[in-house]
């Protein structure tokens, strides 16, 4: 990012001065700076700037043709941080992943879940994208911060949504357990027979995991646009790309598991091999981003009349049949 | 041209029999009849095919809201060709609240009871906006409830469906419920495919013909 703008209005009218000179300082991000060269002394410019106490003013050039000024917003510690998570990126990018691993830990030490969500979404409207937030960051930040992210964890009582939601995600960890332990076994099989009754939980299993879906419908429809209405966009959405990865991986494990195609074994061992490790692995570690990030943020930014909106929103969706009717009463 | 033939046959719909065979509603339509649609005081016939093409599908649903339908135009117009437009609706729901939205599209094709998006009118005449509303307020927490009220004499019904007391066998409902999961997420075979098919069209069949223990599941009330 280039941190250094000039702009040089000598010779221009007093209002088109005025109308460059003040937008770009308005658009100053933190430690961003504005070289301004003027043909007089900005000495009533220089005062307000001061005044504002926002902003480092201090002169390049002083006289006797042209004054440059150099004005830098000062950095927030917001800014300070989203900085240093820029480099971050680059570092897991481009450098040792153990060092920037050990970086990350550093860093995310004292970030709360609200402001990383935010840092997140201002890095990808600067160019950062989903995908790389999503498959280093988020990964970084949930492998350092787990023990620090679940000691912050604000958990809510029934009939909360955000406890229904957890509630759900209980059961779906159990579900992937039990994905896990298949896998596992089928690993050491050679054979359909061999297989046997696992096949029937196979079956169980998936039929589970397709009933999520009404979990990540209430999700989509009802939650996240409230979360969006308050500015909280990215996180919904990368959560939103993640549901679309798992629903494909979904359908071919359910479809697998209910013979559904003519298939023989080793093909069929080696998918729900690879979309049992996947699912696992991923939903596993996408549940806990939305118990200990994204619901987190929510229960922080979300009012009560939200909430209710959102409970009613829930029970007009419905639930799966595995929600515990307890829960959402 | 051989091309076009083939376009003709396939867009030629071909429903099974028993929907052919429900009751039709018939009604008067002044504002067909008023700008020439409709000639010598001719009446429209509402077929439950005709629903099942606007709706796209045939489901319990559906069959509910046009048996619904027909027990309030039977009593508020006994002996009597009802009144297209002349009739106000009221659903107990939200339109997005479970299939409440999907009855009232039935019930508004039927009636000619629009929502906000209705006609409005041609001068004093035959307005259709509004004449649909949901109230939230249910007056029986089990059943799907309706009002009907006709517009000419203020004479209202209040019409009660009660989905769950529709009788299937326990087992026809489970293998149905299970087969349907199969078919949306593509891992039925034909065989499993045509099974779930005629499982839920036993279920429509049931209903529409049938009609076994109506008076249990649907049921009427005066609300003059």
């Amino acid at each position: 990012m280039n941190n250094t703008k000039t702009i040089d209005v000598k010779g221009l009218e007093h209002a088109e001065k005025e109308g460059l000179i003040f937008p770009s300082i308005e658009e100053l991000a933190g430690g961003q700076v504005l070289r301004l060269i003027v043909e007089f002394n900005p000495v009533p410019l220089v005062y307000m700037l001061k005044a504002r106490g926002e902003f480092d003013v201090s002169f390049e050039k002083e006289g006797p043709d042209e004054w440059i000024l150099n004005i830098k917003r000062k950095s927030t510690e917001k800014d300070e941080k989203k900085e240093q998570f820029r480099e971050l990126l680059r570092d897991l990018k481009e450098g040792d992943q153990e060092q920037a691993k050990e970086k990350a830990r550093e860093l995310l030490r004292e970030v709360d879940a609200t402001t990383l969500g935010v840092m997140e979404q201002e890095l990808i409207r600067e160019g950062v994208s989903h995908e790389e937030i999503r498959s280093s960051l988020c990964d970084i930040h949930l492998e350092v911060m787990k023990d620090s992210l679940l000691a912050q964890r604000v958990e809510v009582s029934a009939p909360h949504p955000v406890n229904t939601l957890m509630e759900e995600h209980k059961i779906i960890l159990d579900t992937l357990n039990q994905l896990g332990a298949l896998v596992e076994r089928l690993e050491d099989t050679g054979s359909f027979d061999e297989f046997g009754e696992d096949r029937e939980k196979l079956k169980d299993v998936s039929h589970h995991l397709v009933e999520a879906e009404s979990h990540h419908q209430r999700e989509e429809e009802v939650l996240f646009p409230v979360l969006e209405a308050h500015d909280i966009v990215e996180p919904p959405s990368i959560m939103k790309m993640d549901h679309v990865e798992f629903r494909k991986r979904k359908k071919e494990l359910y479809q697998l598991s209910h013979d559904s195609r003519d298939i023989e074994f080793p093909l069929f061992k080696a998918r729900v091999t690879e979309l049992g490790k996947y699912l696992t692995k991923e939903l596993g570690s996408h549940i806990f981003k939305e118990d200990n990030i994204l619901y987190q943020i929510a229960l922080q930014v979300l009012n009560e009349e939200e909430w209710a909106e959102v409970k009613k929103g829930a029970d007009k969706i419905g639930y799966c049949c595995f929600t515990p009717q307890d829960v959402v009463r | 041209m051989a091309g076009t033939k083939i376009a003709e046959t396939n867009m030629k719909a071909s429903f099974r029999d028993f929907l052919e065979e429900v009751r039709p509603l018939r009604f008067q339509e002044p504002l067909a009849e008023t700008l020439g649609a409709l000639v010598d005081g001719g009446t429209l016939e509402y077929r439950f095919v005709d629903v099942v093409k606007m709706a796209g599908h045939a489901c319990p649903t559906v069959a509910g809201a046009y048996l619904v339908c027909e027990k309030a135009l039977e009593a508020l117009y006994p002996g009597e060709t009802p009144v297209r437009g002349e009739l106000a609706v009221t659903v107990y729901g939200e339109p997005d609240e479970g299939v409440y939205g999907v009855v009232a599209q039935v019930f508004s094709f039927i009636t000619g009871a629009a929502p906000a998006t209705g006609f409005r009118g041609l001068g004093h005449k035959f307005k259709r906006k509004d004449l649909l509303k949901f109230d939230p307020r249910k007056p029986d927490t089990e059943a799907m409830s309706f009002e009907f009220r006709r517009l000419d004499n203020s004479k209202g019904v209040l019409v009660k469906l009660y989905p769950r007391l529709i009788p299937f066998p326990p087992e026809k409902a489970g293998r149905m419920g299970r087969l349907m999961e199969q078919v949306l997420w593509e891992a039925a075979s034909a065989e499993e495919k045509r099974e779930f098919q005629e499982l839920w069209m036993e279920k429509v069949r049931d209903m529409l013909i049938g009609r076994k223990e109506i008076d249990r599941w649907l049921k009427i009330e005066r609300r003059d």
